[in-house]
């Protein structure tokens, strides 16, 4: 059973996160965050009787925020899983063990199964004192706990398939993130004319959007079924992983080391022949080395976007993205978590930015040659713009769109032009701050890993504003957006600096402020190494 | 070239390097000696503006690094003693971004890399990506960044760790060719024997202190003496150790646990036949002698004690 279990490896794992700080911090903000929603739903209450329906679609929501930020934690856990074995050179030791193949792709996996569970677990007695509400029952929190669990199980499954495959857990990380957002983006499968429109066959196609639908309904009755297909689908994941575990040593993966390689290799020959690219030696060497596997997981994820897209056309199916019109409000909710994906990859970007040079050892050489902090960070921040940037204009060639064909549906007439700039604005203002913010996160860290963990954090802290305080949120300006979209849509844009439209204003400034206060504080600690008082 | 006064670093409740004092003329190949802990890649670091010194300066070129690191950057070639290599790189490509680091701008550029890639025999290796590299051409490809610039100094902190003996042997002709087109050349190491074979100076540091620095030769001298001598006698070794020892030109007389009468001899001797000449006179007839080579691990051992700071 230990061999089978790989054991050995699964306690190793599992006290490395368990003595880690950071793991704890993560927790906390989790439950910070969850308590406080708790909180306030419960203050919220108008009168008792209310309270009952308050209680049952806080129960539903809870497990819904439960599982977002289980989504985002879960892919960055397993994402390393292998990964981290490859960089110590110790996969081939472990390999070597009696512990077996299954052993370390079912240690491997359970160990950070059994992390995220806990992180669940610990959830879960705010979640049962609504029992002593009412409106929600035990056998509900118990099913939806059930569920929360079955989600993780797919992260897990698919980061600990990616973490075999490829080198680096911000890419395996961001490739998972990648499949579970187009899993999440299916939930709107059963518009248009397809063969299954409301049928359970939409359910069955994709799990999660059952996972989806169940929370909009808050029933169990026609969803809970098909989430049989995501363990079906995580033991198929664990499957692959185990019968590709061998070739990782042979040439198999190795072949595909070799092709990312040669494709970053191949779009990378522009750089060495433009003589220009060496007048900023660090945006060159960021923007090279950018063409290797984030390059091509970003190129991929477009193609696959437009593939996706296409296919539910031709059979008759829609997204919402840019499928029929429903309301304003839903546009700018699709607009605004597709922005929020952009500022997550930006901030992961930036965070290995530093970290990264100083896990390598190249820091003391970049250090002692003449590039300034300035130059360096600039430098850095040109590179990272044009990674995320081409993902970022798709939520901004929406937005205008949707100014100029005028589609929203505004309760009272609003001036689309005048919207979009707004919204333009404030985008690329939450944009550098994320970038400021991952930046300044990787020059506090020595390791990448850390730094990306670390950022993550941040990000779910930013959650609990994300979903408390909408609207005057001093840092996710995707939500200020959304209230400033709000406004419009019921008061017309003649009077959209609302109360709570008004008290943006100040946070936008805040906003703008520790942005400089970033990029000053990233230069200066450059240049502390290499001015220090000249 | 190098001159460093009083030179201070501390860590907290650590002292890792106190009141150093050394001096290295241009065109010297100075040995940094001392075992882990020392402060070795302490200094190194300071002197590569990389460390703020807690007290005391050091001058490269006679530039201060306390106030002129932009000028001692100029004039340094810098090689830790863990180095990373951006390994999606070819090697072409590492040494151009480098130079371009350095401002090193249009056909200038490529000329210097294609120079540097001769002059570390790495020509053949150009178009191979760095992560294809074994562990002694990284480390050639390394020696050949920190040339990039035209450094008059180079600071090497391990630059022979890890490698087969063929890659540090290598690495020692190529030191040495570096040497004779004028560089002043700091390294560190703990392959002493490679040291001794191509540093005219050396610097042994114990505990943050530095225990010796100077020619190699003096302090081969000051350890080895005129020489040392094994002899063994016909009689009671004891007898003859208690009996030669106060001879003014002995500095030392033991036993050995072989049963060799152990003979250290005075630098201050005319030569060494008098040991034989005074033993016979005793009444101590010579079964055979020899004279020990002194090597700078001797050297080493005997000026340190084995313990870090």
């Amino acid at each position: 059973m230990d061999r089978f279990l790989g054991t050995a490896l699964l306690e190793k794992d599992l006290v490395f996160y368990c003595v880690r700080k950071r793991y704890y911090a993560i927790l906390g903000a989790m439950l910070g965050a969850l308590f406080l929603a708790f909180v306030i739903h419960v203050v919220s209450f108008g009168d008792l009787a209310s309270a009952t329906e308050t209680i049952r679609q806080f129960g539903f929501s809870f497990f819904a925020y439960q599982a977002a930020l289980l989504f985002l934690l879960g892919p960055f856990f397993s994402a390393n899983a292998f990964i981290s074995e490859k960089e110590r050179n110790c996969l081939g030791l472990l390999y070597l063990t009696s512990m077996g193949k299954v052993g370390i792709v079912v240690g491997k996996f359970l160990s950070r199964f059994i992390l995220l569970e806990l992180f669940a677990a610990a959830c879960l007695p705010m979640a049962v004192a609504c029992l002593f509400i009412g409106g929600i029952s035990p056998r509900e929190i118990f099913i939806l706990f059930i569920l929360v669990s079955l989600m993780n199980l797919l992260a897990c499954a698919l980061g600990t398939l990616l973490s075999l495959v490829l080198y680096r857990t911000l890419v395996a990380a961001m490739v998972t993130y990648i499949v579970l957002a187009f899993l999440f983006a299916g939930f709107d499968l059963k518009q248009g004319t397809a063969f299954w429109q409301g049928s359970q066959w939409n359910l069955w196609i994709n799990p999660i959007n059952a996972f989806n639908q169940m929370n909009i309904d808050r029933t169990f009755t026609e969803y809970w079924k098909p989430m049989i297909g995501v363990p079906v689908a995580s033991l198929m994941l664990l499957l692959v992983s185990y019968i590709i575990l061998p070739y990782y040593f042979g040439e198999g993966l190795s072949s595909v080391k070799r092709g990312l390689l040669w494709l970053q290799e191949k779009t990378a020959r522009k750089y060495r022949r433009a003589e220009g690219v060496w007048d900023d030696p660090i945006y060159w060497k960021y923007s090279r080395g950018f063409l290797g596997q984030t390059g091509v997981v970003i190129f991929v994820f477009l193609i696959s976007a437009i593939v996706y897209v296409g296919l539910l056309y031709l059979i008759g199916g829609r997204t919402s993205l840019l499928g029929d019109k429903k309301s304003f409000f839903d546009e700018i909710v699709l607009l605004s978590l597709s922005l929020y994906g952009v500022f997550l990859l930006t901030t992961l970007l930036a965070s290995t930015v530093l970290a990264g040079e100083k896990e390598n050892g190249t820091l003391p050489l970049l250090l002692v040659t003449p590039i300034t902090g300035r130059q360096f960070i600039i430098g850095k921040v040109k590179g990272i713009i044009r990674t995320s940037g081409p993902v970022a204009l798709l939520p901004i060639i929406h937005v205008i769109i949707l100014a100029v064909r005028h589609d929203p549906q505004f309760k009272k007439p609003v001036i689309p032009f005048g919207y979009a700039v707004l919204f333009i604005l404030l985008a690329v203002i939450a944009y550098f701050f994320f970038l400021g913010q991952g930046l300044y996160i990787s020059l506090r860290q020595d390791s990448a890993r850390r730094a990306t963990m670390i950022s993550l954090v941040v990000i779910v802290i930013e959650n609990i504003f994300f979903f408390l305080f909408p609207g005057l949120n001093p840092i996710l300006l995707t939500t200020g957006l959304q209230k400033f979209s709000i406004h419009m849509e019921q008061s017309g844009s003649n009077d959209w600096l609302g109360p709570g439209s008004i008290l943006a204003i100040p946070f936008l400034c805040l906003e703008v402020l520790v942005l400089c206060l970033f990029y000053f504080e990233s230069v200066k600690w450059f240049n502390t190494f290499i001015d220090r008082g000249d | 070239m190098i001159e460093t006064k009083n030179l201070t670093k501390v860590f907290k409740n650590i002292t890792a390097v106190k009141n150093l004092n050394i001096s290295i003329d241009e065109g010297d190949i100075y040995g940094f000696i001392g075992p882990n802990g020392a402060g070795k890649t302490t200094t190194i670091k300071m002197l590569a503006t990389l460390m703020r010194p807690t007290s005391g300066t050091a001058f490269l070129g006679g530039h201060n690094i306390n106030g002129e690191s932009r000028q001692v950057r100029r004039l340094i070639g810098y090689m830790p003693d863990f180095f990373g290599v951006y390994e999606d790189m070819k090697v072409s490509e590492y040494l151009e971004f480098f130079a371009a680091a350095y401002r090193i701008r249009g056909p200038a550029r490529r000329r210097i890399v294609k120079d540097v890639l001769a002059l570390t025999d790495l020509e053949y290796k150009r178009n191979e990506l760095v992560q294809a590299l074994s562990r002694g051409m990284q480390q050639r490809l390394g020696l050949a960044r920190v040339l990039i610039h035209d450094p008059k100094v180079l600071l090497l902190d391990e630059p022979a760790s890890g490698l087969d003996p063929r890659a540090r042997i290598e690495i020692r002709e190529l030191l040495k060719e570096l040497q004779r087109m004028g560089k002043t050349i700091l390294i560190s190491s703990h392959i002493l024997s490679e040291l001794g074979e191509m540093c005219n100076s050396i610097g042994i540091i114990e505990q943050g202190k530095l225990v010796f620095s100077g020619d190699l030769e003096t302090v081969m001298e000051e350890v080895r003496g005129k020489g040392l001598l094994f002899i063994r006698v016909d009689g009671d070794c004891t007898e003859a150790a208690d009996a030669i020892c106060n001879h003014r030109f002995v500095t030392k007389a033991e036993v050995t646990e072989n049963g060799e009468l152990f003979v250290q001899v005075s630098s201050k001797a005319p030569n060494l036949s008098f040991v034989s000449e005074a033993l016979v006179e005793m009444g101590f007839p010579i079964l055979a002698m020899k004279e020990e080579e002194v090597d700078l691990e001797d050297v080493f051992m005997r000026l340190t004690k084995g313990v870090v700071s």
